[in-house]
């Protein structure tokens, strides 16, 4: 269902709840720094001052991402689940508003992600950004991506068990393509060499506006069946 | 223009359980209907079913505004639901509830003192900008029953309204419900407090 453009304060709305409620409680921000902290600091205490090449540097910071991710953003619906005010958000706002504002606080919580961890990454391993702008672009791209998948499989899980292993597994296949494109384009930007925006830019652009149709056709289905 | 919903065949299984079998009838536009019955004869089941919350096994329901027939998505967007399993958010507080909860209902929210004057009518003026999580039930339950003329939605679903509430909260249920006959709000109530009931111009017994 195309979101109607009265939707949108009912969007803002949902957003700004969850800031709010974030800000007094820091459920989903803490357990991702948190985890992305110690997993960088385990990479980097174990590398030493060894030099890694461009693939592997790539490959380690979209993996701390994603399994950092993985360890927060669920919460957006979790916490709903758990509070008991699924419920309520379901009688009384419409599912285009709540999943387009709980897409939305999952993006920032990743930009916020991002930005914490991208200049840590840095001075821990030692990394050059020779493609600072280009890696930025590939890196807001990922991010849109990784929080479309997120959002959807995060209310598709609130009723079952062992939900954060099954948020790991059922995300896995819908971002691997995006992530095996992301750690390319990245692996370029770390590079010395010339990058040139290309065909897999724009993949990643053409697949962040897919995945984010399908999951808000979707999530009118798993919103009210 | 208040709504009017006929069901038709309505039958409610849990595994082997059945909770009703065929139950048909009309829920009047603009009127008061109450649903009684034992404790797990399925009437907060029936309120879920026709806020769209959980589906019937088999049935069908038929939604009606001025004779005009109407969608379920019509009806979802026109009903405002209180119930003891209905929860607000307790990082919020009275009043930021109340905003956020009428913000979805229209595309601008209420004014300020508006929503300030519907929280004195519940007797929550004192406690508006504390946060929900210091509530008593009793009044977490006076505040589920302001967001009612907050939502300004059409149906009312009115799950055991006088829970947890004392002499003064049941006045509120009392005024609101006056309220939704003389605004010609359809209200649908469960309920076996005898003081409710009286409320109903129609009486469904579940057994």
């Amino acid at each position: 269902m195309p979101i109607p453009f009265f939707a949108f304060h009912k969007t803002k709305a949902i957003f700004l709840k969850e800031l709010t409620c974030e800000f007094r409680c820091h459920y989903g921000s803490g357990s991702l720094l948190m985890f992305s902290l110690t997993t960088l600091a385990a990479v980097s205490m174990s590398i030493g001052s060894q030099s890694l090449e461009p693939e592997f540097l790539s490959v380690l910071f979209w993996i701390i991402l994603f399994f950092s991710s993985m360890a927060g953003l669920s919460r957006v619906f979790l916490q709903e689940n758990d509070a008991g005010t699924l419920q309520t958000l379901r009688i009384y706002a419409g599912s285009q508003p709540v999943f387009f504002g709980k897409f939305l606080y999952n993006l920032l919580l990743l930009f916020a992600l991002t930005t914490f961890l991208l200049p840590l990454f840095v001075i821990f391993l030692n990394v050059s950004l020779p493609h600072f702008f280009s890696l930025c672009l590939i890196l807001l791209l990922g991010d849109v991506g990784l929080a479309a998948s997120t959002t959807l499989i995060a209310s598709l899980i609130t009723q079952a068990q062992g939900q954060s292993s099954l948020f790991t597994v059922l995300n896995f296949p819908i971002i691997l393509p995006l992530l095996l494109f992301c750690i390319q384009l990245t692996t370029a930007a770390f590079s010395p060499e010339d990058f040139v925006i290309g065909s897999q830019m724009l993949f990643l652009a053409v697949y962040d506006v897919i995945i984010l149709a399908l999951a808000s056709v979707l999530f009118d289905y798993i919103w009210y069946d | 223009m208040p709504i009017e919903i006929i069901f038709k065949d309505i039958k409610k299984t849990y595994g082997e359980k059945s909770l009703y079998q065929n139950l048909s009838g009309c829920i009047e536009a603009g009127r008061c209907t109450c649903i009684t019955g034992n404790n797990g004869s399925g009437k907060s089941t029936f309120l879920k079913i026709i806020a769209g919350l959980i589906h019937p096994t088999s049935g069908t329901f038929t939604y009606r505004e001025a004779g005009k027939h109407c969608s379920l998505e019509q009806i979802r967007e026109q009903t405002a639901f209180v119930s003891p399993e209905i929860q607000l958010y307790n990082a919020l507080s009275a009043f930021e509830n109340l905003h956020f909860f009428s913000s979805m209902s229209f595309s601008s929210p209420l004014k300020k003192e508006e929503l300030r004057n519907l929280l004195q009518k519940a007797g929550l003026a004192n406690e508006a900008d504390k946060p929900l999580g210091s509530f008593s039930t009793g009044m977490k339950q006076r505040l589920k029953l302001a967001l009612l003329p907050a939502s300004k939605r059409k149906l009312w679903l009115l799950d055991e309204p006088s829970s947890n509430l004392d002499d003064a909260g049941r006045r509120i249920v009392d005024s609101l419900i006056e309220q939704a006959r003389r605004e010609q709000r359809t209200v649908l109530l469960a309920t076996n407090v005898p003081t409710e009931v009286a409320y109903a111009d129609t009486i469904f017994r579940l057994s």
